[in-house]
């Protein structure tokens, strides 16, 4: 799971296609070009191991199956 | 009423609108695990929690009741909070990220019906809780016995509606303030609900007290509170899709989100719950001062107002930020106080007949659940299967035709198709309007088989549709 950049790539057809306010499209473009550089790296890129899906996916199985059979 | 500071502040929030929907950088995200655990609580303890808690007491007792809010919270939250693990891993906007679902304009409807209705519906709620609160007071200072319907509910309402409307428009300065304490004080109200509900009864006689009107079947009865916790767990989707964002690492924000939207949100509801069991009252309003005695359950009842006005405040500011920044020119160049008025002004409505929405809030938790889970459904299947957690966050942006989340003329018309067939399965299993049930619903609930069905539909649909044509940017 890389924490870098998954797609540095240019829009299709040239230009960025962002459309509105001229300082929000170049603010827009500004953090494009800073997220979607090849040498970003950011631990929020980083996904979910087996290990996060197991925990996260049983802690709330187990707690909603030992409540219901707890209380139902 | 608006001078030059209130227009500043329209200004200000048409530049957040636009600056809102901006990705966010590493540099920006502020949120590790016990910041974003923090907001996530402070986002829990609000006083519709009580009553979620408070409207079991139609359908279960105490252990059956606890174990219906747990298991559909569990469910919701798992739905809600991977949906939302891209807008953490790529620091987008909510909306701006279902483009990749719905193409750039398929997620209008989603913005200027969806969410706009449910935060309607919320605003109506809240404001009759703030009447109900005040005319209890007036009821126990003036030994009056006005109803739940009576004029002065509707007219306190409108009063809340009018305050919230001077604080989003002067601007919420005063709200920031207010917002500080709100949490924290709803905590030492939590602490002495429990207090004092244990102090009136014990564990062992409120597991003795019966529901008020079961429907008789306990197996029903239990799927009827586990839909309606499911949907307040799916209501979370837009804010938490929004907050996530800020959070350092998806691991962070979706242990955060458990403690702040499961563990917390638990509690609270679970002593609204108790409170409503004890006192034979699913209304919030009718059991402080009768739990906390004259003096502290009046003090109670303002401070609950009070956090209502916030809460109201916060989210017609939300929504009227979020009508702004999606390209409908009209909305983006209208004037602040107008907008405000609009979105506040259809909320009174609901104030005409304030039991029509307060005492029937688990159904209006049900039309949530008929709305929000469809669309978390098919953004899993698109995030995890199709795209494998990568967007292209360049494409999201764009929106020139033939761009890849552009689909047909921005609109994914399969992502609708499944949307559709998603509600017509919630309306076979259930009405949310008078409750009626078919034979599967005691199995599968309506809002779970809903969400489900709409992942198998977009799943055929995408795979032998949208791919074959090239739409989507799916890659073939």
């Amino acid at each position: 799971m890389s924490t870098t950049s998954d797609n540095s790539r240019a829009a299709p057809g040239g230009g960025s296609g962002i459309e509105g306010d001229p300082e929000v499209r170049a603010e827009i473009e500004r953090r494009l070009d800073v997220i979607t550089a090849p040498d970003y790296v950011d631990p929020a890129r980083r996904d979910f191991t087996t290990v996060d899906w197991l925990a996260f996916a049983g802690f709330l199985a187990v707690c909603g199956i030992a409540f219901t059979v707890w209380g139902y | 009423m608006i001078d030059q500071a209130s227009e500043e502040f329209a200004e200000q929030t048409t530049r957040d609108a636009l600056f809102g929907t901006v990705p966010v950088v590493r540099e920006e995200r502020v949120w590790g695990f016990l910041d974003f655990s923090w907001v996530m609580t402070g986002l829990a303890i609000a006083t519709w929690a009580f009553m979620i808690g408070g409207d079991v007491v139609y359908f279960l007792g105490l252990k059956a009741g606890i174990a219906a809010m747990v298991l559909g919270n569990c469910i919701g939250l798992f739905f809600v909070i991977i949906s939302v693990l891209m807008n953490t891993k790529y620091g987008l906007e909510h909306f701006s990220a279902i483009r990749s679902v719905f193409g750039r304009h398929g997620i209008k409807p989603l913005i200027y019906i969806l969410n706009f209705l449910v935060c309607i519906g919320w605003t109506g709620v809240l404001s009759v809780m703030f009447g109900r609160a005040a005319v209890h007071v007036i009821n126990h200072l003036a030994g009056t016995e006005y109803g739940g319907d009576y004029f002065l509910v509707g007219l306190f309402g409108f009063l809340a509606l009018v305050v919230s409307w001077v604080v989003v428009v002067k601007g919420p300065v005063a709200l920031k303030w207010f917002n500080r304490f709100a949490a924290p004080l709803l905590t030492i109200v939590l602490v002495i609900m429990y207090y004092y509900v244990f102090k009136e009864t014990s564990w062992s006689e409120m597991t003795a007290i019966q529901p008020l009107e079961p429907i008789g079947v306990k197996q029903v009865d239990f799927m009827m509170v586990v839909e309606f916790s499911l949907a307040g767990a799916v209501s979370w989707w837009p804010a938490q899709g929004n907050l996530s964002r800020l959070a350092t690492t998806q691991r962070s924000a979706a242990w955060a989100a458990l403690v702040g939207l499961l563990v917390v949100t638990m509690i609270a509801q679970t002593v609204g719950f108790m409170a409503a069991l004890t006192f034979q009252d699913p209304d919030p309003t009718a059991w402080m001062i009768p739990l906390a005695g004259t003096v502290l359950g009046i003090v109670i009842l303002l401070f609950i107002a009070f956090a209502n006005i916030t809460t109201i405040s916060v989210q017609a500011y939300q929504v009227c930020v979020a009508m702004r920044q999606e390209g409908v020119k009209y909305l983006s160049t209208m004037r602040w106080d107008v907008l405000i008025t609009i979105f506040l002004g259809l909320a009174v409505f609901l104030l005409i007949k304030p039991s029509l929405i307060y005492d029937h809030f688990f159904q209006f938790l049900y039309w949530i659940g008929l709305g929000y889970a469809p669309p978390i459904g098919m953004i899993c299947v698109d995030y995890f299967i199709f795209r494998r957690q990568q967007l292209d966050v360049r494409a999201i942006f764009d929106a020139r035709r033939g761009s890849p989340y552009d689909f047909w003329r921005g609109w994914n018309i399969a992502a609708y198709i499944a949307f559709g067939i998603g509600v017509g399965t919630f309306a076979a299993l259930m009405n949310p309007i008078t409750l009626w049930y078919s034979a599967p619903f005691p199995y599968t609930s309506a809002t779970m088989a809903s969400m489900v069905v709409s992942m198998v539909a977009y799943f055929l649909l995408t795979r032998f549709w949208v791919m074959r044509v090239g739409k989507g940017g799916y890659g073939g």
